[in-house]
Order: structure tokens, then C-alpha cells, then sequence
């Protein structure tokens, strides 16, 4: 069976273990990506991770871009919205239709 | 046996040199506006907290210094106190949280072992293979006289979760086995101002779960089911009241020594929604209550008092630590802050 993960800082993600999600609390980006690289193997389909961290290892996700799995997406973190996913969201919608239909 | 005033004359001594380390509000206040959390630590490195080999010396590892300090604090108050059992009533809290922690482990199938403590009163790989291989006449030999609550409760949350698949059953029956548990040492060792801070606590943890079962518009079933009897308040208070609300509880306990407490608990919560002030606000109380004890010159209070007080600090600086590393603002940490015992 496909997992779900998330990653991120300690004290935000901790909540998501309530849900039955897998949580991998990490502080440094180069944590983040080992782990990252790990999942990817192990059968997780959709991985969360707090955009603080994301930004932090752009290169290790979008390796996985077009791959079908995991799907890595940025969540707000401690500190808010930094409006990463939301970027995302808009370039993978323009891949597919051709234009912004969000504004 | 009974306990005797004059046993604790040397411990007594030992505690009032060390209490002079415990982290006042200053220090505290030094903490909050500290700019970085490396800098918050220092104030607590200052203050005795140790670096134990484990820790990396990075400020989010701070727990594991917490709960390093935590183990020296029961070690030290054991043995000043000459291996008095007293302590054990305490050491009993993490027992209770290991024992829902292997149990959530085995029914879910996953591994939790990180989440142990093993600051109880059984070693956490003794109590492990007690469960898991359902031994528990072994208990009996850990805990001599007193296991019947302990293995009486293990037994009910294995035959409910068996039945009802819901682990929040787990909780509810532990936590309840668990103070009548320490409830009965205290009054069986004859400790009647430990009985009386257990009460307390008792109280307080009602009227917390009363407030959220109540804001949360939860089942009559559930509030019956999670208040805890032996407090100074009768459940019956609390059960009665649940549907004619906050107000009429106050009036029935306007001749209780809570009457001011619950006031302010209801006001505050009304007025903010927010549950952070309500649990200060009882964290406080009790804090307040062993504060009284400070200033007597023999008998168990001054050891208690140092316990609860640096479990409060420990509280304390968790609270300080998690909103430094989150970027907090220090208005926020300032407001959640406990009293400090000194």
C-alpha cells in the first residue's frame, strides 16, 4: 500500500501523526533531502513538506517532477505562507492548459 | 510505615541549598527576550542544566537535556530522602505513560519506542515483557502491595480495545487507574499533604476536561466517562451541571475552595476561546498551593514543593524553547508562561 509523509520542522508537523501520517522531523536541508531520497524508494505517494524547507532543496524535488511518484507538495509552515505551493500550482497548471487561469 | 516530620531534616537541608538554582521570573524573562533560542539555552546552562554526552549542543536537542535534567531531579530526591517511598507516588506518572505507550504500539503494530521514559518506577524492559507476554503477577513483585490498580487496568484496556477498537479508551481508563492508584499510596503511607495535592490535581484536571468537553458540545457519555472520582469536588458536581452550563457550576461551587479559580477559568475562556490561559491559569493554582509549603521548616512539603517546582520549571522552559525556535512573538510565550516556584 502507497504511504503518505511529511517533513519539516519538529513542532509543525508533529500534528500530522494524529492523522496516521508518517512524520520525519528534520533541521537541516541536507537532512531533508537524504530523507526525501529515502521515501521516494520506499513507496510513499504523496509527500508533504513545509515550504521553508522546500525552498531550501528545490533541486532534490524537482528531480522528481516527472516521475508519477511521490508527489512532493509544499505545505505553509511555523511561519506561514511563503506562497511556494501556490507557485507550483500555477506552473504545473500552465504546462497542462497552456495558460493561468487562476490570475 | 508512617512517616515521621523530623525524617527529612537532612533532605530538607539539601533542598534549600539547591532551590536557589531554580529559575526565577527574571531569568526567565531573560530567556523570552533573548534573540536567538542557542541563547535562551545558555540561561538554562547557567542555571545547573547539564549538557549530558547525547546532546549536540544544538538548541533544538533541547529535550533531550530536559529530560536528562528530569532523571537527576528523581534520582537526587530518592536518595537524600533515603529511598523514601513518597517519591515513588510521582515516579508512578511515567509508568502509566509507558504502559500506554507499548500498549498503543502493540495494538497499532508500530514502533514507539522513542516516546518511553525511563524515569518510572519499573524498568521501561521489565514492563515491556510484562505486557506483551501478559505476566502480571510480575507486577506484583515490582510494586509489592500496590499493583492491583495497575494490573486491574492493563487488563480492562486490553478486554475494551479488544471489543470497542478505540483507542481513545486506552487514555481514559489509564489515566483514571492512575490516580486512584497514587490516591490510595498516599493515604495508605499515611501522607495526608501529598493526598491532599493529588486532590488538587484532580480538581483541576476536571474542570479542564469539563471546560472542553463542554466548549467542544461532546456526548454527557464521554464527560462521564473521562471525569476522575477522589477529587474535593464530586463528579456529580460537574455531571449534573453539564447541561445547564458554566454558570450553574459556579454556583455550586461557590463554598469550595475553587470558587475564584473556576470563575476565572470560565471568564477567561469566554472571553478568549482559547484554552492556553485556561491551563495556566490551573497550572498556576497548583503552584500557588505547594508555594505555601516553602517556608516550613521540617516534614515532606519543602520536598514536594521542590518537585512540583522544577517540574514547572522543566514545563517552563519547554515552553520558552518551542516558541524560540518557532519564532514566537515573546508576547505570545510571555502570556503561556507558568508561575515560577520562586
Amino acid at each position: 500500500m502507497y504511504k503518505v509523509g511529511v517533513i519539516g520542522d519538529k513542532d509543525s508537523i508533529l500534528g500530522f501523526k494524529i492523522l496516521g501520517l508518517s512524520v520525519f522531523p528534520v533541521t537541516t536541508p541536507e537532512e531533508a533531502a537524504k530523507i526525501l531520497n529515502k521515501m521516494a524508494r520506499e513507496e510513499y505517494a504523496v509527500i508533504y513538506i513545509t515550504e521553508n524547507i522546500a525552498a531550501e532543496i528545490r533541486e532534490t524535488i524537482s528531480a522528481y517532477k516527472s516521475s508519477r511518484f511521490p508527489a512532493i507538495i509544499p505545505i505553509p509552515g511555523n511561519e506561514g505562507s511563503l506562497g511556494i505551493g501556490m507557485e507550483e500550482i500555477k506552473d504545473s497548471m500552465i504546462k497542462a492548459i497552456g495558460t493561468d487561469i487562476l490570475g | 510505615m508512617l512517616y515521621k516530620d523530623s525524617n527529612f531534616a537532612y533532605a530538607i537541608g539539601r533542598v534549600r541549598a539547591i532551590e536557589k538554582r531554580l529559575l526565577d521570573k527574571g531569568k526567565f524573562d531573560r530567556m523570552i527576550e533573548s534573540r536567538t533560542p542557542e541563547e535562551a539555552l545558555k540561561v538554562a546552562t547557567e542555571a545547573g542544566y547539564t549538557e549530558s554526552s547525547s546532546f549536540s549542543g544544538n538548541a533544538v536537542d533541547y529535550e533531550i537535556m530536559l529530560k536528562e535534567e528530569e532523571r537527576k531531579l528523581y534520582t537526587l530526591l530518592k536518595e537524600i530522602s533515603s529511598g523514601s517511598e513518597v517519591f515513588d507516588i510521582f515516579l508512578l506518572k511515567n509508568d502509566y505513560h509507558n504502559i500506554k505507550v507499548i500498549l498503543k504500539s502493540e495494538f497499532l503494530g508500530i514502533e514507539i519506542d522513542d516516546s518511553l521514559l525511563n524515569t518510572g518506577l519499573i524498568p521501561v524492559s521489565e514492563l515491556k515483557t510484562i505486557i506483551l507476554d501478559r505476566d502480571f503477577n510480575k507486577l506484583s513483585q515490582l510494586l509489592k502491595d500496590s499493583s492491583e490498580h495497575m494490573k486491574n487496568s492493563i487488563e480492562e484496556v486490553i478486554d475494551t480495545f479488544n471489543r470497542t477498537n478505540d483507542p481513545r479508551h486506552i487514555d481514559l481508563i489509564l489515566d483514571k487507574a492512575y490516580f486512584n492508584h497514587i490516591l490510595n499510596l498516599s493515604e495508605k503511607y499515611g501522607y495526608s499533604y501529598v493526598k491532599d495535592l493529588i486532590k488538587i490535581i484532580i480538581d483541576t484536571t476536571n474542570i479542564k476536561t469539563f471546560v472542553r468537553i463542554k466548549s467542544l458540545n461532546m456526548t454527557f457519555d464521554l464527560l462521564k466517562r473521562s471525569l476522575i472520582s477522589g477529587g474535593d469536588i464530586d463528579i456529580s458536581v460537574f455531571l449534573e451541571n453539564y447541561e445547564k452550563g458554566s454558570e450553574t457550576l459556579l454556583q455550586k461551587t461557590k463554598h469550595t475552595r475553587y470558587y475564584n479559580l473556576i470563575s476565572e477559568c470560565i471568564g477567561s475562556y469566554m472571553e478568549k476561546e482559547s484554552f492556553a490561559r485556561l491551563e495556566k491559569l490551573l497550572d498556576d493554582y497548583i503552584i500557588n498551593f505547594v508555594k505555601k509549603s516553602k517556608y516550613k521548616t521540617l516534614g515532606i512539603e519543602p520536598l514536594i514543593g521542590y518537585l512540583v517546582g522544577k517540574e514547572n520549571e522543566i514545563k517552563n522552559l519547554r515552553i520558552v524553547m518551542v516558541g524560540k525556535i518557532n519564532n514566537i512573538s515573546n508576547n505570545i510565550i510571555r502570556e503561556r508562561l507558568r508561575e515560577t516556584y520562586v
